[in-house]
């Protein structure tokens, strides 16, 4: 086998290989289900907007977590209203979610305490009873955000997980395409090896 | 010279040369941007002009507050502090003179103000995100006369408040709206509408002025709540005799709001001020009212008397043709006298 073939096999069975193993790899991370998920803690007032979550047409689950013994506030409602109700008061605005980190990307913003928002006719749903609570938004009525409260002086994880078989799917194909491609190269470096060795041997 | 065949092992290594171009070429389409639409990830979408509320928010939102609306009856400063929770502007002030008056009304005024204990319906929901936000409710009475409420949530920290009220008159109906999933336009400057709701309320002072002349211009239909208004000036007048005299005015206190209707209508929710005034002859000794007492203490009328009611009417505005009064309710807020 001419050089370049021989070069061109082994760089496709590494192509193959790292196919292979990214399939798998993002295969296991989000499972059957397809969900992968973000998660940031915080002590001031987290605004999850609509640029985080609505950029899949599937459901997305937002769980939120109290540090301490003390009911953490959530609200949901229409992005354009959570921004208003924010304002300009001292908050952590999510503007990203970083992949494979896991890490719902925060960024702090405004001073001042944030006005109470219990109570206002804004929000299309709301959760205060709990240390934890967990909603999933419906993509159809978008552009909507969720504002996170913590209790004074604890902190609290919030969770947004996105949930897309179709991902779990596109792992496998990648995984299978890797396999192939690493078949095909290795079938072609072995043909090559052992007619070398033939050769030698004659 | 004839092409030699290539072998079997030859054959491969060129068939995957092809996947393996295939391959970068997609991987260099996705670096060109659909990686995202490969992954089913898009840009969040932008505002819609949905309903501000969902029906079952919005259904919500109108329950509580007419259960709060419910409880806030009582006449002192705790309960003005309570009903500044449920009402808004001239709403506001036409609900704490009605606990102030509460007291002296007849079983017939407490029989036609009760109320059926139907939930509330929401009929329409403003469109869009902008503030100020409205709803229109319907409520029920126990005669079985529908109310009308307008209510408004001014910015995204107001909660929503009753802004005006109106019971519907017999006979009288209102178009449908936009379903609440889509949400109703607001009127706006009336654009598009037979009159706008300012034109339209200027109308309605002179078609129940007293003593008349009356004026109708044919942009505003003849209604029940007018021929009423004219009769009970007429009846009051002919009750007090040669005894004094009566004079009724009303002014604008302006349009609250109003969401379109379906066929490119408008329900608007107006306000009008009436003015009484009440003139005895001389030597003559007129005694007031138990409203009138219970707003001055004062039990008797010797120089003059005044009242001011709040008229609270919904006008339904079509597209082309005459706008029409549809439903009505008063309310004496103020008094003097000497």
């Amino acid at each position: 086998m001419p050089a370049p073939k021989r070069w061109a096999a082994v760089l496709a069975a590494l192509l193959g290989l790292a196919l292979t193993v990214v399939g798998a790899w993002f295969a296991a991370v989000v499972g059957p289900s397809g969900t992968v998920s973000f998660s940031a803690t915080s002590s001031d007032p987290v605004l999850v907007p609509a640029s985080v979550l609505n950029r899949v047409a599937e459901p997305v689950t937002v769980h939120v977590d109290g540090s301490g013994s003390q009911p953490v506030w959530m609200g949901v409602g229409a992005d354009a209203d959570a921004a208003a109700v924010v304002g300009s008061a001292t908050h952590q605005l999510a503007v990203g979610a970083a992949f494979p980190e896991s890490q719902l990307q925060l960024e702090g913003s405004g001073t001042g305490l944030l006005a109470d928002p219990r109570g206002l006719d804004v929000w299309a749903a709301t959760f205060g009873s709990d240390k934890s609570a967990t909603t999933v938004l419906e993509q159809n009525a978008a552009p909507q955000a969720v504002l996170v409260v913590p209790p004074t002086g604890e902190a609290a994880s919030v969770t947004v997980s996105f949930s897309r078989r179709a991902w779990f799917y596109q792992s496998l194909t990648l995984l299978v395409v890797g396999l192939v491609v690493l078949s095909f190269a290795a079938g072609v470096l072995i043909a090559h090896r052992r007619r070398a060795e033939q050769e030698a041997a004659v | 010279m004839t092409p030699r065949p290539l072998p079997r092992r030859a054959r491969a290594a060129r068939s995957l040369g092809a996947l393996l171009a295939a391959a970068l070429l997609s991987g260099a389409l996705t670096a060109c941007g659909p990686v995202d639409s490969t992954l089913g990830i898009r840009p969040a979408p932008s505002a819609t002009p949905a309903g501000a509320l969902s029906a079952t928010r919005a259904a919500e939102i109108a329950t509580a507050l007419f259960a709060k609306a419910a409880t806030t009856t009582e006449a002192s400063k705790a309960g003005d502090a309570a009903r500044a929770q449920v009402y808004t502007g001239v709403a506001l002030t036409a609900a704490n003179a009605s606990a102030t008056l509460a007291k002296v009304l007849t079983p017939a005024d407490l029989a036609a103000r009760a109320t059926s204990g139907e939930p509330p319906v929401v009929i329409a929901v403003s469109a869009g995100p902008s503030f100020p936000r409205q709803m229109v409710v319907r409520t029920t009475l126990k005669n079985g006369l529908p109310v009308l409420h307008l209510l408004i949530s001014a910015d995204v920290r107001s909660p929503y408040r009753i802004a005006a009220s109106a019971t519907m008159l017999p006979g009288a109906s209102v178009r449908p709206f936009a379903p609440l999933s889509g949400g109703s336009e607001p009127v706006g400057d009336g654009t598009g509408l037979s009159v706008t709701p300012g034109d339209a309320l200027s109308l309605l002072p002179p078609t129940v002025v007293f003593p008349g002349p009356t004026a109708r211009d044919p942009r505003l239909a003849d209604d029940t709540w007018s021929q009423a208004i004219r009769a009970a000036a007429k009846a009051k007048a002919a009750a007090l005799g040669v005894s004094a005299t009566l004079a009724e005015a009303h002014k604008s206190r302006g349009a609250l709001g109003g969401l379109r209707t379906a066929d490119g209508g408008a329900l608007v929710f107006v306000v009008l001020d009436r003015t009484d005034t009440l003139v005895p002859k001389a030597g003559i000794v007129l005694t007031p009212t138990a409203a009138f007492t219970a707003l001055t203490g004062l039990k008797e009328i010797r120089k003059s008397a005044g009242t001011a009611t709040l008229e609270f009417l919904a006008i339904e505005i079509p597209a082309s043709g005459a706008a029409r009064v549809v439903a009505a309710t008063e309310q004496l807020y103020a008094a003097s006298g000497s």
